[in-house]
C-alpha cells in the first residue's frame, strides 16, 4: 500500500490537525462484531431448529418408534409439531428470544433452567483449563523465543506436535487409570471436591499447551525476524528487552484471539471429558439428553453454547481493541 | 537482491529442521498403514468374539494386546481402526478440501457479492461450536461412515475456502492470469489451470493438518457412541469400552489411544514437514 | 586491494576509521576487503546496485550479520576509544556511539506504542540520561526535524505518520543518544524526491554541528555525489572505485562508476534521450569468479580482465580497481 504523499513543504502553509479521537473508529468496528454476533447466534438457532427437523416430524424423533401412530399424532399436535414449517420457525424464533425453549420431560423444568444450573460447572472447568495454558504456555514460549537456537528450543517443535495430536479424552483415561484406580490419589467421578477439578482440566490443558505455545512463539518470532526488530536493535535495545517488551505485545493480538477461540469452542467441547468423570456440567447434561431424545435441553444446549461463545468472542474483541491501538485509528498528514 | 540472497544464505545455515519433520511423518503414517495390514492378516477377525477369553491381558499366546469384555482381540481391533481411520481422513479431507476450495476460489476469483455472501456463512459456520450439533445430528440420523464423513466436512471445509481465497486474491493479480483472461479463456478455465496449481502447496499441508483433526472428531463421536458403531471397526468405539473396564483391563483402552495418537502425529508432521519444505526465508530480524 | 591510508583526520571528536573490513560466508570472501576513514562532520557514501553487499556491509558495521557470515578486520569508532573487532563488540555502540536509520520509514517502529515512547526508549534503556533529560532532548531533536508541534507528533502511533513523518522520527530516535557515527541505510529510497532532499539535509546538519560521521549507503551515484564528500562504488562485493566525491563525479575512471553515472534520470531540454542501463545483471558475491567481476558487463574488457582481478591503484585523486582505466578518465564511453 503506497503512503499518503507528505503534505506541502511550504513553511507557511497551515498544520493539519493532529490525531482525532480514536473512539468513532472502536465504535464501528465493535458495531461490526456485535453484528456478527447476532448473526452467529441466529445461525445458531436455524441449526439447531433445522437439526430437529432433519428426518421429518421431531414427534416421532420423540416416540422413539415406541408410541403407536394415534399417540404420535397426538403428541404431534400437542407441541405444535404438525403446523407449517414456516409458521414453525418463527414462533421457535420468538420463543427462543424469550428463552424459551420447551419444557424438559426429564426434570420437569423449563429446558433453559435446567441447562443452566449445569453451566457454571462447566464453565469452571473451561476457566481453569485456559487460565492453567495460557500461563504454563507464555512461560514456555518466552522462554523457547529467548533461548533461541539451543537444544532445548529444537526440541520443542516435534514435542509440541506430539502433545497436539493426542486425544484430550484419552489423556482423562490415562489419567485416571493412573491416578485413580492404580493410586488412589484423585476422585474419578463427580464434582465433590476441589482435587475433582485436577484430572480433567489436566486433560484439557494438555492439548491445548501445545497449540497455545506454538501460536505465541512463531508470532514472537515473525516479530523478532522483521524489520521492526532489527530498527529496534539498532536502537541499542537487547535481544531480550526487545522479546519481553515489544515482541510479547504484538504477538498477544493474535494470541488473544485464538485463546477466545478455543474457550469457546471448549463450551462445547468437553462433553467427551465430562463423561468420562461423570462431571455435572452442560456434556453430561446433552448427552442424557441425546439418549433420551429431551429435544427441549438438546436445542437448549446448543442455543447456549452459541450464546456462551459469541459472548467470549465480544470480549476477546473488546481485549483485542485495547492491545492494539492501531484500531479506529487513521493516517495523519501534515508537519 | 541484497534481501533475497541473504535469506537464501539463512536458509541454508540454518539446521534442516523442515526435512525432518516430513521425513518422520511419513514413516509414521506408512509405518502405521504396514502395521495395520499385517497386523491384520496374523489376527483373528476383530468382531469375532470369544468369552471363553474376554478380559485376556497381553502376552504372546494368540493375543497380543489382550481381549476386551467380549473377548474380542485388541490387537486385531487396533489395526482395523487404523485402516478405518485413514479411509475417514481421506474422504473427510477429500470432501471438505475440494467443497471449500470450490467455494474459495470462486469468492476469491469472482469477488463482490458472492464473495461477501460466502466468508459471511462461512464465519458464521465457523462460529457455531461443532460439538454439540455433532452430537445432536449423530442421535438423529443414521451411523454410518457417508453421514460422519459428511458431518465432519461440514465444519472442516471452512479453513480451505478462508486459505484459497487469500491466496486467490494474491494469485489472480499475477500477470499470467491477466494474459489468459486476455487471450478469451473463460474463468473457469482459468481458475483450474492457472490458480489451482499455485494452491496445491497449501492445500496439502492444510490436509494433513485437518486429517489428524477429522480423525479426533471421529473418535471422539465413536467414543460416545454416536460415530461409527460396529460392524464398523473404530479406535474411538474400542476406547469407549475400555473405559467401562479401565480398572481391570487396562488394555483395552490404552493401545486404541496410543495407536490414534501416532496417526495425528504423524499427520501434522507431515503437514509441518511439507510446510517446511516450501517455507520462504525472511530478510530483517535480529535472529 | 587495502586503499593506502590517508593520515589519520582528528578523530577526538565524532569520527570513525575502518581498516580492511571484509566478509565472508562460509569460508568464501564475499565483500572487501575495504578501508576509509570518515573524519567528524564528513561523510562517506557507499553506491551501488542492489545486491552489491551494501547493506550486508552496513549490518556488519552494526554487528548484526545474518547467520554463517563472517567479518574481520577493524572498526575504530573514536568515541568508543578503542578498535573493535567482534559483533558483540559493534552491537554494544548502537544507540550510544553509533546511531543507524534504516530503509524502511514504516518498519522503524513498534506499531502498538506512540512514537514518542520509542524515540526516548533506547537512551532510557541504556540509562543514558533521566527521564526529564530525555524528553526534553526528544521535543527539541524533532523540532529541529522540521515538527512544529512535537508534543503531539509525540502521541501519534507509527501507522499514523506518513513516509516522510516517519523517516524524520526515525532519524531524530537514532540521533538521541548524541552518537559520533551515524550509518543511513538508503534512507530516501522510500521518500519522494522533495521528501529526499529535506531529509538527506537533515542528517547533514547533524552531522556537521554535533562533529558526526556520517556512513551512508546508496543507489544513486550522483545524488550521494552532491551530499557526500566521499564516495566508495561497490560492484558484486568489491571496491571498484573510491575517492573524493567531486573528483568521482567529474571524472569517473572506472567503467562501471561512469555508467553509474550515466543511469541517473535527468531532466532533459535536449529532446528525448533513452535512459541508458548497463545489460546484464549483478553477479551475487557468493559466486566464485575469476579476474574482474564486472568483466562480463564492461565495454572495456580486455583478455586479462578475465583471468586477473585488478587491484585498487591511484589514478589522479581516486583510486580505481581496473585494468583499463586511464587517469584521464579517457575511453571509458
Amino acid at each position: 500500500m503506497a503512503p499518503p504523499p507528505d503534505g506541502v513543504l511550504d513553511p507557511d502553509a497551515p498544520t493539519a490537525t493532529v490525531a482525532a479521537s480514536r473512539w468513532p473508529g472502536v465504535a464501528r468496528y465493535a458495531a461490526a462484531r456485535v453484528g456478527q454476533g447476532i448473526l452467529v447466534l441466529f445461525g445458531a438457532l436455524t441449526a439447531s431448529f433445522i437439526l430437529i427437523h432433519l428426518t421429518g416430524n421431531p414427534a416421532t424423533v420423540l416416540a422413539g418408534g415406541q408410541l403407536p401412530e394415534a399417540q404420535v399424532q397426538a403428541l404431534s399436535h400437542q407441541l405444535g409439531y404438525d403446523r407449517p414449517l414456516g409458521v414453525q420457525y418463527v414462533s421457535y424464533l420468538a420463543n427462543a428470544v424469550h428463552g424459551n425453549f420447551g419444557t424438559s420431560f426429564r426434570y420437569g423444568t423449563s429446558a433453559l433452567s435446567a441447562v443452566l444450573s449445569a453451566l457454571p460447572n462447566t464453565l469452571t472447568l473451561i476457566a481453569v483449563s485456559i487460565v492453567a495454558a495460557v500461563v504454563i504456555s507464555v512461560v514456555v514460549a518466552t522462554a523457547s523465543v529467548l533461548r533461541q537456537g539451543g537444544w532445548s528450543d529444537r526440541m520443542w517443535r516435534p514435542l509440541l506436535s506430539a502433545l497436539q495430536g493426542i486425544p484430550d479424552f484419552w489423556i482423562a483415561l490415562v489419567l485416571v487409570l493412573v491416578l485413580s484406580v492404580k493410586l488412589h490419589w484423585l476422585p474419578s467421578l463427580g464434582y465433590t471436591t476441589f482435587s475433582s477439578l485436577i484430572m480433567p482440566c489436566v486433560a484439557l490443558t494438555l492439548p491445548m499447551l501445545a497449540s497455545f505455545s506454538r501460536l505465541l512463539r512463531a508470532s514472537m518470532l515473525d516479530f523478532t525476524d522483521s524489520d521492526v526488530a532489527l530498527a529496534l536493535r539498532a536502537r541499542g535495545l537487547t535481544r531480550r528487552e526487545i522479546v519481553l517488551h515489544h515482541a510479547m505485545r504484538n504477538a498477544m493480538v493474535v494470541f488473544v484471539s485464538y485463546v477466545a477461540l478455543q474457550a469457546g469452542w471448549l463450551v462445547g467441547g468437553t462433553v467427551i471429558v465430562e463423561t468420562i468423570f461423570a462431571w455435572p456440567g452442560i456434556g453430561t447434561m446433552l448427552i442424557g439428553a441425546v439418549q433420551a431424545r429431551d429435544l427441549a435441553i438438546v436445542q437448549a444446549t446448543v442455543v447456549l453454547v452459541a450464546v456462551a461463545f459469541t459472548l467470549l468472542n465480544l470480549a476477546a474483541d473488546l481485549a483485542v481493541i485495547w492491545l492494539d491501538p492501531r484500531i479506529g485509528r487513521e493516517r495523519v498528514s501534515g508537519r | 537482491m541484497a534481501e533475497k540472497r541473504r535469506s537464501a544464505a539463512r536458509r541454508i545455515a540454518r539446521p534442516r529442521l523442515g526435512s525432518g519433520s516430513l521425513t518422520a511423518g511419513l514413516i509414521l503414517l506408512g509405518g502405521m498403514l504396514v502395521f495395520s495390514i499385517v497386523a491384520t492378516l496374523a489376527s483373528p477377525s476383530p468382531t469375532a468374539q470369544d468369552l471363553n477369553h474376554a478380559l485376556a491381558g497381553p502376552g504372546p499366546v494368540g493375543h497380543l494386546l489382550g481381549t476386551d469384555a467380549l473377548g474380542r482381540d485388541v490387537l486385531a481391533w487396533v489395526a482395523g481402526g487404523i485402516r478405518t481411520s485413514f479411509e475417514v481422513a481421506l474422504l473427510v479431507v477429500a470432501l471438505s478440501a475440494a467443497f471449500g476450495t470450490a467455494v474459495g476460489v470462486a469468492a476469491g476469483y469472482l469477488g463482490g457479492w458472492l464473495d461477501a455472501v460466502l466468508m459471511r456463512l462461512a464465519d458464521i459456520q465457523l462460529s457455531i461450536p461443532p460439538l454439540p450439533l455433532f452430537i445432536a445430528a449423530s442421535a438423529i440420523l443414521a451411523n454410518n461412515m457417508l453421514t460422519l464423513v459428511i458431518l465432519i466436512s461440514i465444519v472442516g471445509w471452512v479453513p480451505y475456502a478462508r486459505l484459497c481465497r487469500a491466496q486467490t486474491l494474491v494469485l489472480r493479480e499475477r500477470g499470467y492470469v491477466a494474459a489468459a483472461r486476455l487471450a478469451g479463456r473463460r474463468r473457469a478455465t482459468i481458475a483450474v489451470t492457472h490458480l489451482l496449481p499455485g494452491l496445491t502447496t497449501e492445500i496439502a499441508v492444510l490436509g494433513s493438518l485437518q486429517a489428524g483433526i477429522a480423525l479426533l472428531w471421529e473418535a471422539g463421536l465413536s467414543f460416545l457412541g454416536l460415530g461409527l458403531q460396529p460392524p464398523y471397526i473404530s479406535l474411538g468405539f474400542l476406547m469407549s469400552q475400555g473405559k467401562e473396564v479401565l480398572a481391570q483391563a487396562w488394555w483395552v483402552a490404552t493401545f486404541p489411544g496410543v495407536a490414534l495418537a501416532l496417526l495425528v502425529v504423524g499427520f501434522n508432521l507431515t503437514g509441518d514437514g511439507i510446510r517446511d519444505l516450501f517455507a520462504t526465508g525472511t530478510s530483517g530480524g535480529i535472529r | 586491494m587495502t586503499a593506502a591510508l590517508a593520515p589519520a583526520a582528528d578523530l577526538s571528536s565524532g569520527g570513525l576509521r575502518v581498516s580492511g573490513l571484509a566478509i565472508s560466508y562460509g569460508g568464501t570472501p564475499v565483500i572487501g576487503p575495504l578501508s576509509f576513514e570518515v573524519p567528524a562532520g564528513a561523510s562517506v557514501t557507499i553506491v551501488g546496485e542492489t545486491g552489491a553487499g551494501k547493506t550486508l556491509l552496513l549490518r556488519s558495521l552494526m554487528g548484526l550479520l545474518p547467520a554463517g557470515f563472517e567479518m574481520i578486520g577493524e572498526v575504530y569508532v573514536s568515541d568508543a576509544g578503542k578498535p573493535l573487532r567482534t559483533a558483540a563488540e559493534l552491537r554494544a555502540q548502537l544507540g550510544r556511539h553509533v546511531g543507524v536509520v534504516l530503509q524502511n520509514p514504516f518498519q522503524a517502529f513498534d506499531p502498538l506504542r506512540p512514537v514518542g515512547r520509542q524515540v526516548t526508549e533506547g537512551v532510557l534503556r541504556r540509562k543514558l540520561i533521566g527521564r526529564q533529560a530525555a524528553q526534553e532532548r526528544a521535543i527539541t531533536l524533532l523540532r529541529q526535524m522540521g515538527f512544529d508541534r512535537p508534543e503531539e507528533v509525540q502521541r501519534l502511533f507509527p501507522g499514523q505518520l506518513s513516509g516522510g513523518m516517519a523517516q524524520r522520527v526515525a532519524i531524530a530516535t537514532a540521533v538521541m543518544p548524541d552518537p559520533g557515527v551515524v550509518l543511513a541505510d538508503e534512507p530516501t529510497s522510500a521518500l519522494d524526491a522533495m521528501l529526499r532532499v529535506r531529509v538527506l539535509g537533515l542528517l547533514r546538519e547533524f552531522a556537521g554541528r554535533r562533529g558526526a560521521a556520517l556512513v551512508m549507503i546508496s543507489h544513486d551515484l550522483s545524488l550521494a555525489a552532491e551530499f557526500s564528500q566521499q564516495l566508495i562504488v561497490l560492484y558484486s562485493g568489491r571496491v571498484v572505485e573510491t575517492g573524493p566525491a567531486a573528483e568521482l563525479a567529474a571524472i569517473p575512471r572506472h567503467p562501471y562508476t561512469r555508467a553509474l553515472l550515466a543511469c541517473t534520470p535527468q531532466v532533459s531540454t535536449e529532446g528525448k534521450r533513452e535512459l541508458p542501463s548497463i545489460p546484464g545483471s549483478v553477479p551475487s558475491p557468493l559466486q566464485p569468479r575469476a579476474g574482474c567481476r564486472f568483466a562480463a558487463r564492461c565495454p572495456l574488457v580486455i583478455e586479462r580482465c578475465r583471468t586477473e582481478e585488478p587491484r585498487l591503484r591511484a589514478l589522479g585523486g581516486a583510486q580505481v580497481a581496473c585494468h583499463v582505466a586511464k587517469e584521464d578518465g579517457a575511453g571509458t564511453s
